[in-house]
């Protein structure tokens, strides 16, 4: 939604800003190369100056927008032609999906167990936060592994994996597990010495982390053979 | 307007000739086509794009960035040999199906 919609008439109109947004919106939605959006880029800066004689700022944006068409359909357009864009981000969906999915399942046990066991220790109580981190993890996970079985299968529009969401996703999975990480580490020192507790927590979020760059290097690989293949 | 379909079948002779005169970028030819159709073939704008990048792949056409006039880059695109070699066979195959349907169309079988 274009920023004027949202704040109505009287806000200032920024071309510059409102082309950011839609590359924004597109890239996260596709996961176009930069390359791609910055053809098109050129291509609405065109039209919009073409546009902008007869129209007014805005309905001339809106006007360029509508003439470049749907960026879903666009997609499925580029994708056509680039099939292996589309077979790299199901490839990562699946690899970065199961890892993730299997890893954050062991997180939640594993907590679970350790909330158990020191059911009076104030760890407790990272323990039991962990809990809902290793559950949104998962389910995280397998949905990712799930979209990008339907995609290689052939049951879904292969294009929808967007690489980006996924880069941020696991970012921001990984800064929340990382911080209930620390959380946990810092009580298992305070109260018992670097026992078993900060060891385990440890354990639960170095794996993932490991396995996640182990995957993107044997990715990186298959897919450079690809290229070379391809090429 | 023109439908979809011919449309679609279309986009690769009419995008190869317009680059035979010259190289160009997407919104120009876009403009082009508008132009000498008189505006009854309407391309999604977005959709010519796929097109380009399709024929740059099969080494038809070859791309560059440049600095345009408004200080913006801008890629244009230039034919190559296998284009030029294309366009001919796509002649070929128009001119058949353009002769085929003017028979038909100014001969008896109306």
């Amino acid at each position: 939604m274009a920023l004027w919609e949202i704040y109505g008439e009287g806000a200032m109109f920024e071309l510059e800003r409102e082309i950011s947004g839609w590359r924004e919106r597109v890239s996260r939605k596709r996961g176009l190369s930069s390359e791609v959006l910055d053809e098109l880029e050129s291509h609405l800066w065109d039209t919009y100056e073409e546009l902008s004689i007869e129209f007014e700022e805005r309905e001339a944006f809106q006007l360029a927008l509508e003439r470049l068409g749907d960026s879903s359909e666009l997609g499925a357009e580029f994708d056509k032609v680039d099939p292996l864009i589309s077979i790299e981000n199901n490839m990562k969906n699946l690899l970065f999906g199961s890892v993730i999915a299997i890893t954050g399942i062991l997180a939640a046990v594993a907590m679970m167990g350790a909330g158990m066991d020191l059911f009076f220790h104030p760890a407790e109580i990272s323990a039991v936060l962990m809990i809902p981190v290793g559950i949104t993890v998962s389910s995280f996970g397998f949905s990712r592994f799930w979209n990008a079985f339907l995609c290689v299968v052939g049951k879904r529009d292969a294009s929808r994996g967007s690489l980006i969401v996924l880069k941020r996703w696991i970012s921001a999975t990984y800064a929340a597990g990382g911080l209930a990480f620390l959380i946990g580490l810092s009580l298992s020192f305070v109260h018992l010495q670097a026992d078993h507790f900060g060891v385990m927590v440890s354990a639960s979020f170095t794996a993932p982390i490991i396995a996640l760059v182990v995957s993107e290097v044997f990715l990186r690989s298959t897919l450079w053979k690809l290229q070379e293949h391809k090429g | 307007m023109i439908k979809k379909d011919l449309v679609a079948a279309s986009a690769v002779p009419l995008v190869l000739l317009i680059l035979k005169r010259g190289e160009s970028y997407g919104y120009e030819i876009i403009q082009k086509v508008k132009e000498l159709s008189n505006g009854e073939l309407n391309w999604t704008d977005g959709m010519l794009y796929p097109v380009l990048h399709k024929l740059e792949k099969e080494k038809l056409v070859k791309s560059i960035w440049r600095v345009a006039d408004t200080g913006r880059k801008r890629k244009y695109y230039k034919i190559e040999k296998a284009g030029l070699r294309t366009l001919k066979e796509e002649k070929r195959q128009w001119d058949a199906v353009n002769g085929a349907l003017g028979n038909l169309w100014g001969g008896s079988y109306v």
